[in-house]
């Protein structure tokens, strides 16, 4: 599988410059992609765009090459294999349940009964989530929400899971969770492609890393290429990981 | 205060029970309260402690500070109906209403006897239907209300606005306590001026966050799929407790003989 992104612009209704200027990216199939680069540099934007939330004004998407047409049958087809956590759980969670809240996605697919039944359960499972199956959604932590945000998505089986700054606001020990979590989809097949400021996480744990800067890729590679580029980094006002920075600063000494 | 009740409808004795028994139970209770005299109101309203504080296990104290409210508008309601005030000329018109009163220049003030039967009237009536309402506040989570209007056909536009209107009300509460404790934390609410000032910025950035909150929460329904309807599923198991259905039809069949004996 691969999803393609092909020059893609997009505007805001209420500002004058584009957002996403001329974009082109590919994903492909068994991979973990990060994304970083400074607040407003358009993250959020472009996976929303890449969710199909937001249809660009120019340009293409096309998964397997099959382009995405905006129609409301391949876009709920399109939700479900390109799955979006949003940056706040609060903004996805809609039922009153935890329970309720997982079967939500599935009832929208008109998935029957049964299968439902199965499906939560194992995602509960999975997700460590069994005890709390019957809990308010609005008495949970934000560990548990994000967990159960990711959950939402994830039982809809999705090719892609796209997660807006995951481990934003969390506890080192939700962050640990959280990463161990992750690395359990990435193992069962599941294309990841992460937008984070946390660039330790992303210098360890990403195949391959996007550099993005005022709504254009500046800069793509595996971690160590793409950290390696200090110059360019630092025109872009990047940092670099902890790891790197002592280990040059042990080499200098 | 609303959490607090959000909360112990979740964790409440009477939760495994079907909500349609206590939804049911509650609104027969509410009619009945509505048309009888003050007495079968008493009655309703103490039963109702039972349901609520023993076999719920609702904390005493908490179910009082619910009570206290509609017994606070009765209080404010007091005054223009304790007291008559009437032309002197024309006292004999309502001498027999008098208990204890006084001249006021041209005018006639006292204590009305009507006025007090009437806040008596009031006072049970009131009292007995806010306990029907809390009692199923207290012991139905809104969710499972919402679950049985879809069962009983209720517009389904109207069930979606209710529960996320609920959904609302707690990131907006969640909201409005954050945007406060940050005003506080820079010396919003020194003094009173500078408190209702911070208080007006913090009600206008409320209602900036909530359509922004609006915007993105349409957007995560979307995302996850929304075809038009709330529609979600659960495996949750209800249990017939035969004890609350006997005592409960008892009760009431008891209560119903009184009033039509009563009326008839
Ligand atoms: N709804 C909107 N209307 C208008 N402009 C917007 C809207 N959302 C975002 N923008 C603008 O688009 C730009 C990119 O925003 P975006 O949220 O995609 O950045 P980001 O990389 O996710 O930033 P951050 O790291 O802070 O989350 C910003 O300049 C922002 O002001
Ligand atoms: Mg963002």
């Amino acid at each position: 599988m691969i999803i393609e992104f092909e020059k893609i612009f997009y505007t805001y209704a209420c500002s004058q410059k584009p957002t996403i200027e001329n974009l082109s990216l590919q994903l492909h199939g068994g991979k973990r992609y990060g994304l970083i680069g400074n607040n407003g540099s358009g993250k959020t934007t472009f996976l929303r765009l890449a969710n199909g939330l937001y249809r660009p004004h120019h340009g293409l998407i096309r998964i397997s090459g099959k382009p995405l047409n905006y129609d409301r049958q391949s876009l709920k087809e399109w939700y479900q294999q390109v799955g979006l956590v949003f940056q706040d759980p609060e903004q996805q969670l809609v039922a009153t349940t935890v329970e309720e809240d997982l079967s939500y996605g599935l009832c929208n697919l008109g998935i029957p009964n049964i299968e439902i039944e199965q499906r939560v359960a194992i995602t509960l499972k999975d997700f460590n989530l069994t005890e709390l199956a019957h809990f308010p959604v609005n008495y949970l932590s934000l560990g548990q929400k994000k967990r159960l945000a990711i959950a939402d998505v994830m039982i809809l089986k999705p090719k892609i899971l796209l997660l807006d700054e995951p481990t934003a606001y969390l506890d080192p020990k939700q962050r640990k969770e959280l990463i161990k979590q992750l690395e359990q989809i990435f193992k069962e097949g599941t294309t990841i492609l992460l937008a984070t400021h946390d660039l330790d996480f992303i210098y360890r744990w990403a195949d391959w890393i996007f550099v993005m800067d005022r709504g254009k890729i500046a800069l793509e590679g595996t971690p160590k290429q793409v950290f390696e580029q200090k110059i360019l980094l630092e025109q872009l006002d990047l940092d670099i990981p902890l790891e790197l920075k002592l280990r040059t600063s042990i080499i200098d000494n | 205060m609303h959490h607090q009740i959000d909360s112990l409808a979740y964790s409440n004795k009477l939760r495994s029970l079907p909500p349609e028994h206590k939804l049911g139970f509650a609104l027969l209770l509410f009619i009945l309260g509505y048309i009888s005299s003050c007495y079968i109101q008493i009655l309703i309203s103490v039963w109702l402690i039972i349901w609520i504080i023993v076999y719920a296990g609702i904390p005493f104290v908490f179910y009082c500070q619910l009570l206290a409210i509609p017994f606070g508008f009765w209080l404010m309601s007091l005054p223009p109906l304790l007291i008559g005030i009437g032309a002197f000329s024309s006292i004999n018109n309502f001498q027999q209403d008098v208990i204890f009163g006084f001249p006021l220049g041209n005018f006639f003030l006292y204590l009305s006897k009507q006025g007090i039967a009437q806040s008596g009237i009031i006072f049970t009536r009131s009292w007995c239907l806010t306990s029907c309402m809390y009692f199923i506040l207290l012991t139905v989570p809104f969710g499972e209300i919402i679950t049985v209007l879809q069962k009983y056909k209720c517009p389904t536009l109207l069930t979606d606005l209710l529960l996320l209107m609920y959904r609302f009300i707690f990131i907006l509460t969640t909201t409005a306590s954050e945007l406060i404790t940050a005003q506080k934390a820079r010396f919003g609410y020194l003094n009173w001026r500078r408190g209702i000032y911070s208080l007006s910025l913090a009600i206008a950035q409320l209602l900036t966050k909530s359509l922004e909150n609006y915007r993105q929460i349409s957007l995560g329904l979307t995302s996850r799929g929304f075809q038009g309807e709330l529609r979600v599923w659960h495996s949750r198991r209800y249990y017939t407790n035969w004890r609350y259905i006997n005592e409960a039809i008892a009760g009431y069949s008891c209560l119903l003989v009184v009033v039509l004996a009563q009326n008839y």
